[in-house]
């Protein structure tokens, strides 16, 4: 279970994340959806070791994260992708998800066993030698997964794995992350395809302005009217 | 879901760092210098010494600067460690020259230890680091200059004693072969951290420290490895160095100069890869003496002045046409022609 315990982050005046709480089951996904600036990517960073929260704690079952640094919440458990791709450019396919791997193991041959069986996994199996250099985006998307997955984590933060791809292609990649949490990885989400949050999420929260506006499924998100007038732009009024 | 481990055909081992026709030029020329040193001139032996001990730098820097990406601009400090030890240890008859090696190692060890616990401690990234560490090095420079212990600005004579201990040789044979077991064994280290955890996350660290750290990789730890392993393995050069001039000075065992060829080196023959510092550093000496000689001819004898503007010169138009340095541009060219014909999978 990750819990999110009353988080403020704030940089200077700015708050960007206001009282927010969660619980995060393993068996569940929960997506995180919210208008741009409503501190979706700022919470990951806390979840995730890189923002220190400036109020408020992030315990994965019963051990305290957020006074830790990225890379020991990272062997934690928590695994993230990052918004905008963060590939290691100089690095092949393979090499590039055995970092990944090496978090687990001191063992070369281990750590290519588990790389290679992550990319077949996520569809990169007939792309190991290229260099990350020359993958386009899709695929670079998937290399994030593979990296974050190949640490073996409880969960996957998936910060807006979908954007740049189109419909088919997010709905393969959403199929692919299923499968993914089919094997007891817990997924979170922070998602703008609001067809792939109505498909993949058991719970969507809203944020807006660093509040959470709304929690529950996501057919009941979807349909709130303060979500839809902070997020969709639709006027009840 | 064990089962299922695919099997992808490798791209080979040579084929990833260089190719094989490189690899076997290496080792012939290795044992070509085994073989013939009793037959060239005591200038040519000289000369080829100092090769491979610029060679051997330079893949000593390649452990911070290449595979961890760290532009460290301070090694010539602990070079100075390594060959002022040897001289300290001869001159004040401390004990046999040899024993300075160890004391130098460890001397380097601790003194990059605290280094980089105060810049990576501030996170010193990029430039920044690159300017601390070279502003290290002129402090250490003026230090030696203003100590009668190290000799002030004119430096140290390491007095000459009889004996194996002392490195005391009819001629630089010894030194030579010392050198060449050096290179080969710092290639293999190398390529020994290619394959090791310490050795992804070092290239990771380099690529995107960010995305490092988000899969465990502990970057301010990894920094100060690398560092402390380059500062200790560039020791072993300096003092090589102090044992086989015999002399040191402020003016050059501290100096840029010599951080310079290391980088240079390096950067030469391919950051990151495990031969192209071996030759980059070689190709180093090889245009340091061609351009003394040319001096020579003109009238001049030392490289100073036009030789100068011809030394950057050759890099500047070297680094044009291989921006990732010799070794590493056939390796990314070996890269692009995977692209081009995908590597066949069995099933």
């Amino acid at each position: 279970m990750l819990t999110a315990q009353d988080i403020d982050v704030r940089f200077g005046g700015l708050t960007a994340v206001n009282d927010v709480s969660f619980q995060a089951p393993a068996d569940q996904i929960l997506s995180i959806i919210g208008p741009n600036g409503a501190g979706k990517t700022t919470l990951f960073a806390v979840l995730s070791g890189f923002q220190k929260p400036t109020r408020g704690e992030v315990h994965l079952d019963g051990h305290l994260l957020s006074e830790s640094p990225a890379h020991l919440v990272s062997r934690q458990g928590i695994a993230r992708t990052f918004q905008v791709v963060r590939p290691f450019p100089d690095m092949t396919v393979l090499d590039n998800v055995m970092v990944g791997a090496f978090a687990r193991t001191q063992n070369f041959e281990t750590a290519r066993d588990i790389a290679n069986r992550v990319l077949h996994k996520v569809g990169l199996q007939g792309k190991l030698s290229f260099l990350a250099a020359y993958l386009t985006l899709p695929d670079l998307k998937l290399l994030e997964v593979a990296k974050a997955l190949a640490t073996q984590p409880k969960y996957l933060l998936l910060d807006e794995v979908m954007a740049g791809l189109n419909l088919r292609e997010q709905h393969s990649v959403a199929s692919m992350l299923e499968g993914i949490h089919a094997d007891g990885i817990g997924i979170l989400l922070v998602e703008h395809s609001l067809a792939i949050v109505a498909r993949m999420s058991d719970r969507v929260i809203c944020l807006d302005s660093g509040k959470k506006i709304a929690e529950g499924t996501a057919s009941e998100v979807l349909a709130s009217k303060v979500v839809q007038a902070a997020y969709m732009g639709i006027d009840h009024g | 879901m064990q089962e299922d481990i695919i099997r992808v055909q490798s791209p080979g081992y040579f084929e990833e760092r260089g190719g094989l026709a490189l690899w076997l030029a290496a080792s012939g020329f290795l044992l070509l210098l085994l073989a013939i040193p009793t037959l060239i001139n005591p200038y040519y032996l000289r000369i080829l010494t100092i090769g491979l001990l610029y060679a051997y730098l330079a893949s000593c820097w390649n452990f911070i600067g290449g595979y961890a990406g760290q532009m460290s601009l301070g090694n010539a400090i602990f070079f100075g460690v390594g060959s002022y030890m040897a001289a300290i240890f001869a001159n004040y008859n401390v004990a046999p020259i040899l024993f300075a090696l160890p004391a130098a190692v460890i001397f380097a060890g601790v003194l990059a230890m605290v280094v980089a616990k105060i810049c990576f401690r501030y996170s010193l990234r990029g430039i920044y680091f690159a300017v601390g560490t070279l502003l290290l090095a002129e402090i250490v420079r003026i230090i030696a200059i203003n100590s009668d212990l190290l000799g002030r600005s004119q430096g140290l004579q390491a007095t000459a004693r009889d004996g194996f201990l002392n490195l005391q040789f009819a001629n630089d044979v010894p030194f030579l072969y010392i050198m060449v077991a050096l290179c080969v064994g710092i290639i293999a280290a190398s390529l020994w951290l290619e394959q090791s955890k310490l050795g992804f996350d070092m290239v990771a660290l380099r690529e995107q420290e960010s995305a490092a750290r988000a899969l465990g990789v502990d970057t301010d730890q990894v920094k100060q490895k690398a560092f402390v392993i380059s500062a200790m393995l560039t020791a072993v050069g300096g003092f090589m160095y102090g044992a086989l001039i015999r002399f040191v000075e402020p003016g050059y065992d501290l100096s840029l100069a010599v951080t310079m060829i290391m980088v240079m080196g390096a950067v030469l023959g391919g950051r990151g890869t495990a031969l192209g510092p071996f030759v980059g550093g070689i190709i180093v000496m090889m245009v340091q003496e061609f351009l003394t000689a040319m001096g020579s001819w003109v009238g001049t004898t030392s490289i100073s002045a036009l030789a100068q503007m011809f030394y950057g010169l050759f890099f500047v138009v070297v680094i044009l046409f291989f921006p990732k340095g010799i070794v590493g541009q056939w390796i990314r060219r070996a890269a692009d022609r995977r692209m081009v014909r995908p590597v066949k999978q069995k099933d």
